[in-house]
């Protein structure tokens, strides 16, 4: 890639972000917008490199549990899925269920894990597992249900047992719908885990309920940043194993590389 | 094609014996009418008929992908269990498997371990002539190649009975006309029987020894016609008067588009 094309790749996301960065130094520098308020990037900045130990103690506290979350809820989702796929009145009976556990909001349930696994981990954990579990069961059901009707009378033909036609064929065809459900999953993993925090102590979380309660608005706002940075790695290593995954033959991914 | 393959006429061809066979569908109602006919060993018999007609259907049953309302569809061989293998309208490739892996499926199915299932896959995909592209995925692969994966794939479990439900019809006509020359060398290479679904006309005529037309829905048979044609077909019998005397016989028993059967 030359240098004038990779310009015109970085630079229409990088100038509003300078844009905005040098909006608010010059605004809080010239004391428009209180500091107490919105703090001047460099502050922020200066926070992240005081604080670095901390925040990276947090949050590698936060990803450990954003990561546990993830995978408990991939396997629980997954499994989920399957089960409904392989039949009608399952998927009648249990499927509004699951939306329904979609719509309640975790920061009102997040007490409650409190009360079920104690302060810790434990709770982080089951509160990233809740927030991320349904876009898995949704996207992986849809994958499922969608195998080519063709290909179904293939395995049909060649009188293929059910599990036969469940891992050569369906899950394979469900593939990239599975890994776009891990890719919303994953971002909402880590704010499931830091809602956790909020509520059962350590990581990302307790760093920014704590400097709040400081009137840290440095602290908030590098915690928050690196919070996000959290989901963006997250995702990143979902789309890198989508890629390994289906790079050769789904368009999707053929198209990207 | 390959001497060697050749040489393999060991398929004994399955019998079909189609006893006044009625199947309907909700939504579409009666589709095939007490429709009756027999084909021998080793024939290869195209069904014709307009679109809708009821073709794939007498095909699904005929393949035991469906079972008729009334009637039955016996499929018997004298090697013992009838073995079938059916091409699709669409190549029905895997997107996630290698040509190779296509070709085996199959046989993984049943059983077969991978090495085995990968030589007798290989022998078949040269017989299409495809032995090279083993490693190509399908997206890699133009439409005719994809269809002779899927007829190699079937070919693999050495079916008594081929069933094909009108595989060419999506290709430009050179491509098309290849295959048609390729499937009638592989028919009698291996001898086994052949049930070939299309609404062309010519190319029912160029490869059967056999044709069937079907009404228009609910279809019943309208005529069970022998092809008195040369065993081996080659281009120039498309220009031949024989070959044109035939097409003239078999069109003008087809049913006219709209009309009401």
């Amino acid at each position: 890639m030359t240098l004038r094309a990779r310009l015109a790749s970085w630079l229409p996301p990088l100038l509003p972000l300078i844009v905005s960065l040098g909006v608010a130094e010059v605004a809080v520098r010239l004391a428009w917008v209180p500091s107490y308020l919105v703090p001047a990037p460099s502050e922020v900045m200066q926070s992240l490199f005081d604080d670095r130990v901390e925040l990276l103690l947090a949050a590698w506290a936060t990803l450990s549990s954003a990561l546990a979350g993830l995978a408990l809820s991939f396997a629980a989702g997954t499994f989920f899925a399957i089960a409904l796929s392989s039949s009608d009145l399952a998927r009648r009976a249990f499927y509004p269920y699951a939306v329904f556990f979609q719509t309640v909001p975790i920061i009102s349930i997040a007490p409650l894990l409190v009360i079920w696994f104690g302060f810790g981990q434990p709770t982080v954990i089951a509160s990233a597992a809740i927030v991320s579990v349904f876009p898995i069961i949704a996207s992986t059901l849809l994958g499922l249900k969608s195998t080519e009707p063709a290909l179904l009378d293939l395995f049909k033909l060649y009188t293929a047992s059910s599990g036969q036609i469940l891992w050569m064929l369906k899950i394979p065809f469900a593939l990239p719908q599975i890994f776009s459900g891990l890719r919303i999953a994953s971002g909402l993993a880590v704010v499931g885990a830091i809602v956790g925090e909020f509520i059962g102590g350590g990581g990302l979380g307790s760093v920014v309920d704590a400097a709040r309660t400081q009137q840290r608005i440095d602290r908030v706002f590098a915690a928050v940043l690196i919070s996000s940075l959290l989901g963006v790695v997250l995702v990143g290593a979902v789309n890198f194993i989508s890629a390994l995954s289906l790079g050769s033959w789904h368009s999707s991914e053929r198209n990207s590389s | 094609m390959n001497s060697n393959l050749d040489s393999d006429k060991q398929r004994a061809g399955a019998t079909i014996r189609c006893e006044a066979v009625s199947r309907s569908f909700s939504g579409t109602g009666l589709v095939l009418d007490r429709i009756s006919f027999q084909v021998e060993p080793g024939e290869f018999v195209a069904v014709l008929g307009p679109s809708g007609s009821g073709k794939s259907s007498l095909l699904r049953l005929t393949a035991g992908l469906d079972q008729p309302d009334r009637g039955q569809l016996v499929i018997e061989a004298a090697s013992g269990a009838p073995s079938r293998g059916f091409v699709f309208q669409d190549a029905t490739l895997m997107p996630w498997r290698t040509v190779l892996r296509n070709t085996t499926l199959p046989l993984e199915l049943a059983g077969w371990s991978r090495a085995d299932a990968v030589g007798r896959a290989s022998e078949e995909l040269r017989r299409v002539r495809l032995a090279e592209f083993g490693a190509r995925y399908p997206h890699e692969l133009s439409g005719g190649m994809k269809m002779r994966t899927s007829v190699a794939r079937a070919l693999t479990t050495q079916p008594n009975l081929l069933l094909l439900d009108e595989p060419f019809a999506a290709l430009d006509e050179p491509t098309r006309h290849g295959l048609q020359m390729q499937l009638r060398e592989i028919w009698l290479a291996l001898g086994m029987t052949v049930l070939f679904v299309t609404h062309s006309v010519t190319e029912a005529v160029f490869l059967a020894d056999r044709i069937i037309v079907l009404s228009h829905r609910p279809a019943r048979l309208l005529l069970d016609h022998k092809v008195s044609l040369p065993e081996s077909r080659d281009a120039e019998l498309r220009t031949s008067l024989d070959y044109v005397n035939e097409v003239r016989r078999i069109a003008a028993a087809m049913p006219v588009s709209g009309e009401a059967s």
